[in-house]
């Protein structure tokens, strides 16, 4: 056992770098530059070369920060035209343009050249001075050194070359001389490329290894240091200016805050004042005590001014400090996706770790209540089923007298609900207590042949059972909930039916009594079904294997339909008085009504049950599509179980239906419910994401595909990577569990 | 009338068949034939096909036939009329192919309200769904079934509506059918060509059982790498315009030729350093294991996740490439079956015969392995082509892959989304046809697994 143990862990391994290696292999295909996505562009305006040249200093920062800097992998299988340290070419495009243009001609050094004068020419370009004469040039030359960073097609090339070339010839002053040269050079270096083109080279290859800094190692183990703490006084003095500038920051917002309505009022007065000054509309006391509250406006506004601008002073210190540090600083770009470092998002800067476990609040709240409800049904309806095929007769009791009541008062409370008449406290009392009446009917008449209307042995059995928490033996009792059915399929039929206008009211109940009450159509109705239904004593005798046909074509329609279409057709009908006020039943989406989320003074309860109206949707559309699997593979189960030959022994000793089925069939039959289990944890984590952008659930699923459409390819690859650890470790567990449950299984 | 009497025609047919032959088909095929869901599903898997492939004739602006009278005006400015019998649908196919060309007064004149002076109908029979899917139209946006709608000439009703830019609900769902059932068709050739594949060979080979020499691991290797250099490294750019430019087939099929001559090659290499004593001698390779892993690794990432993450990736993607992803990341279903078949078969005295016979590995696997096992794989493709259905409009139901302009049955459904809460009708219908085609797929694969199994026929 232990050992299989440690063989399922060390297999575990590899399969997990081999999914680390093709999520990898994907972010890396993914289109578009992270890096200018986080410093929103803002390129093509410098003034100066200067700015040009800070500009790319902040690009290479910010792509330091993110390991973009580094080698993609530990080594890279390429031809032999491409040199080894491409990767130290900084921005994306640039590399981009480089490698192209290698992969059409194949002479690096040729093309490396090239490029050097495309940067040289646009800063040349920038450095032009600012004036009417040149300005139009300036922003023509501009435009098409940046164009032809991403111009990797011969014709289009040559052509910008071209008119770049004749424009510096058209401009003679004197200050484009530097341009012109710049200009002629480049051009130069372009026909060299394609003179001294190298095509053989490509079909070359070779492999160029970089050893552990690149930027797989640094995705998945991190560059920060494993087994000590980077507590350098550089990095502590770091941290702490970092800590007072914010404390300064705030400090000085709080001023401001407070300075600032005192500003606008300080301008009002005087406005006020100025305006006197020319109107005289204010009598003389208004003058004065306005010339009063100037004056005491002003001096506040003084003494505030007088501590904020130390503050901005120290600030500016300590900002100087912490950036002369971090220019010496060591920057780490991860801790790894293995020290659960996930890396920060594109869109907003947030680290993914907390928009992870905001969005997968949600998603836990909804799955673990259909995932819990769905399990409840589907056990005890699989192994109903299952029984079904094999006993002769079934006794429904549909119109046994206590289920039409309370069914009736159900219908009335609702009725009165949705049409205004009764609030939500009179109404959930009603529903609750009824189900409960039921409840307790039903669990006080199960073993009612035995042993008389109240069977005390039996409830304290129960009791038993509930108090010490034995699953296993609690769950006979899980058929009750089947017998809600009966109930909840009563109250439909009232409601369906209160719905109807008087038409079709006076014709559904006439119809069916006419039917009945006419002997010769109630036997050809008893004929048709030969034997397979009969009603007697007020209720339905079903035969066994019908009633099992019934329930499996049931789940099995239930299982086909798209959990995404039965949501929109919920919320299309049932959330909005389109149809009649009697089918406003549900909130429209989100998760929360804002009043109520917003509200401080309102209880924790209320708050929770509005949550909790708000799911009844998604937790239905999750639940009915897992259930109805659930069962069919309960059933299955169960039906293999029950044919073995020691069921039969099991039978032949004796013992009581009940023992059999619970005590020897069903816990042997309960081995592909574990092994689904496994399959819980990644649905939980990807969630039902139709069913979340149906609803407006900010769950895992909006999360991915808000990311997918902002491009925002952290959360995208954490979210997969982190489904695909639980989908193994789910599938271990599994296997685990298993071989615990099952002693017949021998792992070797 | 030919169906009157033709059940009972059927039944004394089959039992006489069944004297004759009882071979394993026939009995699979009385097993199915009992099972009357299945036979239900069957007929409706025949419609569903008849739908996808006539489509054009039952939604289309164009009439099925009409005698048209053309008028056309000469270079002397005297209106010259003539008549003539077109069958427009028909006609457009061969002006697709290139065969034909259309008259010029047809290329601006409607057909559902054809301007007097360019050709009236005499007669005209137009398909029951006068609406093609992508044609807006602008009177009719969001009216319902019943609602007023209004209509001129040769339109017909929006029998189920038109979603917010006045598309035919209809017309969509019609030509939805097509883009589905080419869905499953794709996706899961795809995925039964690697499920086979991969699944034969680790059923038949086992982790025992294939022996290459060291020189033709070394020599696979090898291949595989240059394959990669040559087809990924000095192609790559070139591979990645031309899949953004739709050209997706065809570099599907120059690569796989690429890999196939390189692979030939290398193995044909090694056969000349076979005999040679070190490099020569053979080494087992569990090929169970390699592609058991495969499959763990493949069905560890959730597949959902998966293609949303590939399909984020494509520039400009197309149905096709939906349908290409679906099958290359679901096959594993199919490998699966096939190697537990093929595990049992392996050990059938057949086989053991065959290589006695002295017949090569490949032609066993192919000619006599294979043929055997296909039947569970039939179960796996039902139901596979109904999950491939359910993705294929799970995906434009959020509307990431298929292109908007491309109308099927989940972005149809999305509509009702969009347009208004008012809209039950784009909320019902499509989903209908999603739910009747994944239905029918399911219970296909259901009745085929009752019919294949042996201990149904105790029961």
């Amino acid at each position: 056992m232990f050992q299989y143990i440690i063989k399922r862990i060390l297999i575990f391994i590899p399969t997990f770098l081999i999914i680390s290696l093709i999520i990898f292999g994907l972010s890396k295909m993914a289109p578009g530059d992270p890096v200018d996505v986080l410093l929103s562009g803002g390129a093509g305006n410098e003034a100066q070369s200067a700015d040009l040249l800070a500009g790319e200093e902040a690009y290479a920062q910010k792509s330091r920060e993110l390991g973009l800097d580094k080698p993609v992998f530990y080594f890279v299988l390429t031809s032999s035209a491409y040199p080894k340290d491409l990767y130290k070419i900084k921005k994306q495009h640039h590399r981009e343009l480089v490698s192209r243009l290698i992969s059409q001609y194949g002479n690096s050094d040729a093309i490396l050249a090239y490029y050097q004068n495309i940067r040289a020419f646009e800063v040349a370009v920038v450095d032009l001075p600012d004036n009417d004469a040149t300005y139009e040039s300036r922003r023509f030359l501009r435009k098409t050194a940046e164009e032809l960073y991403l111009d990797y097609d011969d014709a289009g090339i040559v052509f910008k070359l071209d008119t770049v070339k004749k424009r510096c010839q058209y401009q003679k002053e004197k200050s484009f001389d530097q341009v012109r040269a710049q200009a002629e050079k480049l051009y130069d270096s372009y026909s060299l490329i394609k003179t001294s083109s190298t095509r053989y080279k490509l079909y070359v290859p070779t492999l160029h290894f970089f050893g552990s800094a690149n930027q797989y190692h640094t995705w998945m183990f991190g560059d920060y240091p494993w087994f000590s703490h980077v507590d350098s006084s550089d990095h502590i003095r770091s941290n702490q200016l970092f800590k007072e500038i914010a404390k300064l920051n705030n400090e000085q917002d709080s001023l401001n805050r407070r300075l600032r309505p005192i500003e606008a009022q300080y301008r009002t007065v005087d406005a006020m004042l100025l305006a006197n000054d020319s109107l005289q509309n204010l009598s003389v006391e208004n003058v004065d005590s306005l010339g009063l509250l100037l004056v005491e406006l002003g001096a506040e506004q003084q003494t505030l001014k007088k501590n904020i601008a130390p503050l901005l002073v120290q600030m500016e210190q300590l900002n100087e400090e912490k950036n002369e540090i971090s220019k010496r600083l060591k920057v780490y770009a991860s801790k790894g996706f293995l020290r659960g470092d996930f890396g920060t998002s594109y869109s907003d800067s947030r680290p993914v770790a907390t928009k992870m476990w905001e969005a997968l609040k949600w998603t836990l709240l909804m799955n673990f209540f259909g995932i819990l409800i769905s399990y409840l049904i589907s056990i005890p309806i699989g192994v109903q089923s299952a029984l079904w095929k094999k006993n002769s007769t079934q006794f429904v009791p549909f119109l046994s007298l206590p289920i039409l009541i309370l069914a009736a008062l159900m219908t009335g409370s609702f009725y009165f609900y949705m049409s205004g008449l009764i609030q939500t406290n009179i109404h959930y009392p009603i529903i609750i207590a009824c189900n409960l009446v039921f409840l307790a009917i039903c669990l006080v008449r199960t073993n009612k042949k035995k042993k008389g209307l109240f069977d005390l042995a039996a409830i304290q059995s129960f009791w038993f059972d509930l108090i010490r928490f034995r699953i296993l033996s609690l769950a006979k009792y899980s058929i009750i909930l089947l017998k809600m059915l009966y109930l909840w399929v009563w109250f439909i039929l009232f409601f369906a039916f209160l719905l109807q206008p008087t038409l079709v009211k006076v014709l559904l109940i006439c119809i069916p009594v006419a039917i009945y009450s006419f002997r010769r159509f109630r036997r050809k109705l008893e004929d048709r079904h030969k034997s397979r239904i009969k009603f007697d004593k007020g209720g339905l005798h079903i035969k066994g294997s019908f009633m099992d046909s019934i329930s499996t074509t049931v789940l099995f329609l239930l299982y086909s339909l798209p959990s995404f279409w039965i949501g929109t057709l919920l919320i299309v009908f049932f959330t909005t008085n389109t149809y009649g006020v009697l089918y406003d039943w549900f909130p429209t989406s989100g998760v929360q009504t804002l009043e109520i989320a917003n509200n401080p003074n309102l209880s924790w309860w209320t708050k929770t049950s509005d949550i909790m109206y708000h799911m009844i949707l998604p937790i239905f559309c999750i639940t009915y599509s897992s259930f109805a699997y659930l069962s069919r593979q309960m059933r299955g189960a169960m039906l293999s179980v029950i044919r073995q030959d020691y069921i039969r022994t099991a039978n032949a000793k004796g013992l009581s239906e009940e023992t059999v089925t619970w005590k020897h069939a069903f816990r042997n039959s309960l081995f592909p419910i574990i092994t689904l289990f496994s399959s819980i944890f990644p649905r939980a984590l990807s969630g039902a994401i139709a069913i979340e952008l149906i609803y407006n659930i900010p769950g895992m699923g909006m999360l991915v595909l808000g990311a997918i459409n902002g491009r925002d390819w952290p959360v995208v690859f954490t979210v997969a990577m982190l489904a695909a650890i639980l989908t193994m470790i789910g599938n271990l567990v599994a296997d685990i569990l298993y071989a615990a449950v099952d002693p017949r299984v021998s792992f070797k | 009338m030919w169906f009157f009497g033709k059940k009972k025609q059927d039944q004394l047919i089959q039992s006489l068949q069944q004297q004759n032959n009882q071979n394993y088909w026939a009995i699979v095929r009385r097993q199915f034939m009992k099972n009357r869901l299945a036979v239900w599903s069957l007929r409706f898997f025949l419609v569903i096909v008849f739908i996808a492939v006539f489509s054009d004739f039952i939604a289309n602006e164009k009439p099925i036939y009409c005698s048209v009278e053309i008028t056309t005006i000469k270079a002397d400015g005297q209106k010259e009329k003539r008549n003539k019998i077109i069958f427009p649908i028909i006609h457009q196919y061969f002006v697709d192919l290139g065969l034909a060309k259309w008259d010029p007064v047809f290329l601006t004149g409607e057909w559902n309200q054809p301007k007097e002076d360019k050709f009236t109908y005499n007669s005209v029979l137009f398909p029951p769904i006068t609406y093609l899917p992508q044609k807006t139209d602008v009177s009719n946006s969001s009216v319902g079934p019943w609602s007023k709608q209004q209509l001129k000439k040769y339109k017909r009703r929006h029998f189920l509506g038109t979603d917010h830019m006045g598309r035919d609900v209809a017309s969509g769902m019609i030509h939805g059918t097509r883009i589905a059932m080419l869905v499953g068709l794709v996706s899961m050739s795809i995925a039964t060509f690697i499920g086979i594949l991969l699944g034969a060979m680790a059923g038949y080979f086992g982790d025992e059982r294939l022996k290459i020499p060291r020189i033709g691991i070394l020599l696979n290797i090898l291949g595989i790498l240059g394959f990669v250099f040559y087809a990924f490294v000095v192609r790559g750019y070139q591979l990645g315009d031309n899949i953004s430019e739709g050209y997706m087939f065809y570099e599907m099929i120059f690569n796989f030729v690429l890999f196939v001559l390189i692979m030939l090659s290398t193995n044909l290499l090694a056969r000349f350093f076979k005999n040679l004593p070190w490099i020569g001698k053979p080494v087992t390779i569990p090929v169970d294991i390699i592609v058991m892993r495969i499959i763990e690794i493949v069905t560890s990432i959730p597949l959902l996740i998966l293609i949303l993450a590939i399909l984020a990736i494509i520039k400009t993607s197309s149905i096709f490439i939906v349908m290409a992803i679906i099958g290359t990341v679901s096959w594993t279903g199919i490998a699966k079956f096939i190697r537990a078949e093929l595990l049992r078969i392996r050990s059938l005295e057949y086989i053991e015969a065959a290589q006695a016979f002295g017949y090569s590995e490949s032609r066993i696997i192919l000619r006599h392995a294979i043929p055997n096992a296909l039947a569970p794989v039939l179960i796996a493709i039902a139901f596979g082509i109904a999950s491939a259905i359910l993705t294929e409009s799970f995906l434009s139901f959020i509307g990431i892959g298929v292109p908007p302009e491309q109308v099927t049955w989940g972005s149809l459904l999305s509509a009702s989304r969009i347009a208004s809460i008012k809209a039950w009708w784009l909320a019902l219908f499509p989903g209908v046809a999603i739910f009747v085609s994944v239905t029918v797929f399911n219970l296909l694969g259901e009745g085929l697994t009752d019919a294949l199994d042996p201990r149904q026929k105790q029961d």
